[in-house]
């Protein structure tokens, strides 16, 4: 695949799902608010109740940063994970047209997928700036312009990734008529396992240690630790974006098989 | 004459929505795992929470085990009797596709909502019962069979809420025209009822209450069930089913005429 | 350029009994069939030939073609295209090959058709100076350059096809499949499609697959057809030798000079002279049509122009589409095969 054509499907995923303005702006804002209500008002009252300073070494204003952060960056991880492209494509016949095209499938919606994403980021940082413009950045929160610029290779493995996660899931379709709930299945288990529902510090010691080595901490947990500055050292961010790496690969293996297979049976049903 | 005739009616989407559901067996077995997924997932998120604190709410970890219990049932309840058919009234009106469901000699509410049973939402259901079954046997203290059947009868109240909620967010795109209408968004704000009532304070707690009831879908039965229900929570309750339900005829109504002016 | 033998395809397919109970048996246990929809394949296509695949409803049409595109692996058999197996998809093959679909849009919906053609240009890797001149002549000879920017779902159904036809022969293919373009066309769009076919196969030559339900499509575009039924190819050849070798009656039109020679109240049986020569098809006023079988057309005419004062007497092929409807249905008819 040619630079010239990913360029080109980024730049046109982008425009089209801007071109849907109102859905746009009122889904993520509805998402942000409801995700900022129930955080500020559940672990204000967990803090208020245990009299703690800090749980699981978070205070609170900290532990808001992390959590509001995790949702705004889940949204650029994930993009429109639950339409499940591929999955509709094998079973509408869509993917056909595709199989005509001197070009490779997966690295093609790859590179749609990341186009839609654009957007997503642009909004994710405007929104950003508009709660740290309100409330500010808490003195323990460690967000730095070195620490979000460090963010966003650690955004892009996270992005890359799942959506690997998910295409062996998608690729289900060619067998099953109906594969949606695995896509929200996948949801599910990433945002638990990969902290975006709370900080694996607060999960007892030998459950997070476990974590760490499996994919979802790198579509979450990690590139918001990286933006808070958590994650200082060199080393520990290239371990990091190792490990990312290291399951995009394992994940793409384990794709191929499924792929292949499911090509054989195929019948392009919709033509 | 009228309940027995839509009775029959009902039973007939039952049956055809069985036969469609069962087609489709991977499906039904994967919405099965999936409900399971975000049942597991929320009671785990619970308990380490309850890791870091006592109560959260007022509500110890057995109480609000079976809060989030109920809040799984009126969740499969609505999945099982409403939520394909509110997926669907967006896209059958940005196609114009309601006219067959408008000419029938049935009320359009009724139809338009009911006309498609989850089957394979059904088995969560059961789960679900399960699962609230058990938080019960787990709570140490009695509860009280005149609590239980209060909190049974709210339970289902909750999921009328819930119902009636949805779908007015779901009603605006007869005029917005919108992609998937704002159905969405009531995804989002859901997040709200997933939590004990007590954690909301001041203004949004009053809202909550009221103009968008989410606290009585499950939180507001559950703390009848520990504390009793009383003539005032009876009256509030009244107002609020009564005052949602008002709302959503006269919006379905005037939706429809205006998608009809529409038409022609 | 395609060349095709014993190509086979066959599917698995699962059967349900009517009602509840056979829905909730099959969640656990499911009774699988084999359908052949290809049974065996065998042609071959040149450069510069424009080919009909001609079948009923399920016959194995869209089948075949999907296999050639390379969409789908068949169960058996061989084929070539361009010297390449259409189903290992090489890279080399797609940039030959093109496929257009009349029941299913190729173009994206939400963007202006120039746009998509802009992406195909560099799907293709087509120049841009050839892929800009490509498309204002393309568009000139189907005449929508007026509708280049408009949004695809927001075009007519022919000006939808136009588009899809531009989209398909950018990148000046070799081989085209053509699976029912015209389908739902009005008859102006129907006529223009044909043109610009017959047109773009006079410039570039390429191999082209038709699949058609109209037969004036056939009749105009191909010189050579394959029938096929069943799964099977059951015809290959011209035109003219389908009429030739399967027509079995000829039709005998005359027109007589008097008005009393034929009874208007008994339109279908043979006037006086010419009982048992052939079935009426036609008896009333001056106008009489028979239709005789081959080899008595001769018999049958000296005794219509013994019997009667004609004035015009003409002596015709049966209508294409009915010659090949009888092959199509033959073994349902338990007639005999061809």
């Amino acid at each position: 695949m040619s630079g010239g054509l990913i360029l080109h499907l980024i730049r046109l995923e982008a425009s089209k799902l801007m071109s849907y303005r109102a859905d746009f702006w009122i889904t993520a804002v509805a998402n942000l608010l409801s995700t900022v209500v129930v955080h500020w008002f559940l672990w204000r009252a967990i803090f208020a109740t245990t009299g703690a300073e800090e749980l699981g070494g978070y205070d609170f204003p900290v532990l808001m940063t992390y959590l509001i952060l995790v949702n705004l960056i889940g949204r650029v991880v994930r993009g429109s994970d639950l339409q499940m492209g591929i999955a509709t494509e094998i079973y509408d016949g869509g993917l056909s047209r595709y199989f005509l095209y001197p070009t490779r499938y997966l690295p093609f919606k790859y590179a749609q997928h990341f186009g839609s994403i654009i957007p997503e980021f642009a909004q994710m940082v405007l929104f950003a700036a508009i709660l740290v413009a309100l409330f500010g950045l808490p003195a323990g929160a460690g967000v730095t312009l070195t620490s979000l610029l460090l963010t966003l290779p650690a955004l892009l493995v996270a992005n890359l990734l799942y959506f690997l996660l998910s295409t062996p899931l998608q690729c289900v379709a060619f067998w099953a008529d109906n594969v949606w709930s695995l896509g929200v299945l996948l949801r599910f288990a990433s945002l638990l396992l990969g902290g975006a529902m709370l900080p694996l510090t607060m999960f007892p010691d030998w459950a997070a240690e476990t974590l760490r080595w499996l994919p979802f901490v790198a579509c979450y947990e990690f590139p918001v630790r990286v933006a808070m500055g958590d994650i200082t050292g060199t080393g520990e961010l290239l371990l990091g974006l190792a490990r990312g790496l290291g399951w995009c690969g394992i994940t793409a293996l384990c794709t191929r098989p499924l792929w292949r297979r499911g090509q054989l049976g195929y019948t392009g049903v919709g033509i | 004459m009228r309940m027995g005739r839509y009775g029959r009616l009902y039973l007939n989407f039952l049956r055809f929505s069985f036969s469609r559901a069962l087609e489709f067996r991977v499906d039904f077995y994967f919405r099965i795992v999936m409900d399971c997924a975000f049942y597991a997932v929320n009671l785990i998120f619970f308990s380490l929470l309850y890791g870091q604190t006592e109560t959260i709410g007022g509500w110890d970890v057995h109480q609000t085990m079976i809060f989030i219990a109920g809040f799984f049932l009126v969740d499969a309840i609505h999945m099982t009797l409403f939520s394909n058919n509110m997926w669907w009234l967006p896209v059958l009106v940005n196609r114009g596709d309601l006219d067959y469901y408008l000419v029938r000699p049935v009320s359009s509410l009724f139809f338009l909502s009911l006309r498609e049973f989850a089957a394979n939402s059904f088995v969560n259901l059961l789960i679900a019962l399960g699962i609230l079954t058990w938080a019960i046997a787990r709570h140490p203290g009695d509860l009280g069979a005149a609590n239980l059947a209060g909190f049974g009868v709210l339970i289902l109240c909750g999921a009328f809420i819930h119902f009636v909620l949805h779908l007015l967010f779901v009603l605006p795109v007869f005029w917005l025209h919108t992609n998937r209408g704002l159905g969405m968004v009531f995804f989002s704000i859901t997040k709200l009822a997933e939590r004990p009532d007590r954690i909301y304070t001041g203004v949004t707690r009053r809202v909550l209450m009221t103009i968008l009831p989410l606290c009585w879908i499950a939180s507001v039965p559950a703390d009848v069930l520990f504390g009793g229900i009383t003539t005032e929570r009876v009256i509030h309750l009244l107002l609020v089913m009564g005052g949602l339900f008002g709302v959503l005829l006269v919006v379905w109504s005037r939706a429809l005429r205006d998608y009809a002016s529409a038409s022609s | 350029m395609i060349e095709v033998e014993n190509l086979r395809k066959t599917f698995k397919v699962h059967k349900k009994a009517p009602g509840l109970k056979a829905s909730i048996r099959s969640l656990f246990v499911r009774e699988r069939i084999e359908k052949e929809a290809v049974r065996s394949a065998t042609f071959r296509v040149d450069e510069g030939e424009i080919v009909g695949l001609i079948g009923a409803n399920g016959a194995g049409k869209t089948t075949l073609v999907k296999m050639l595109a390379g969409i789908i692996h068949p169960s058996g058999g061989s084929a070539t295209v361009l010297g390449h197996v259409p189903w290992e998809r090489s890279n080399a093959l797609r940039r030959q090959v093109a496929l257009i679909m009349g029941q299913k849009a190729q173009l994206w919906w939400d963007l202006p058709a120039a746009d998509c053609f802009l992406l195909l240009r560099d799907i293709y890797q087509v120049p841009a100076a050839e892929h800009a001149a490509q498309v204002e002549r393309l568009a000139a000879m189907l005449g929508v350059e007026d509708e280049l920017h408009v949004q695809v779902r927001r075009l007519s159904l022919g000006e939808r096809m136009k588009m899809e036809l531009i989209a398909a022969l950018l990148h000046s293919p070799r081989v085209v499949y053509l699976d029912e373009p015209t389908i739902g066309l009005d008859l102006t769009a129907q006529r223009a499609i044909r043109n610009f076919i017959l047109e773009y196969r006079r410039e570039h030559a390429p191999a082209m697959l038709l699949t058609s339900h109209y037969m004036e499509d056939i009749e105009r575009l191909c010189e050579r057809i394959l029938v096929i039924r069943a799964g099977e190819i059951v015809y290959d050849g011209s035109l003219r030798r389908v009429v030739e070798e399967y027509a079995t009656h000829r039709i005998i039109t005359a027109h007589l000079r008097s008005e009393a020679t034929l009874a208007a109240d008994r339109p279908a049986s043979a006037p006086a002279g010419l009982v048992g020569i052939g079935e009426v098809i036609e008896s009333s006023g001056t106008t009489l049509r028979i239709r005789v079988p081959r080899d008595r057309v001769a018999e049958a005419a000296q005794r219509i122009l013994g019997a009667h004062r004609v004035a015009d007497l003409a002596i015709e092929e049966p209508e294409i589409g009915d010659t090949i409807e009888r092959i199509m249905t033959s073994r349902e008819t338990g007639g005999a095969a061809p």
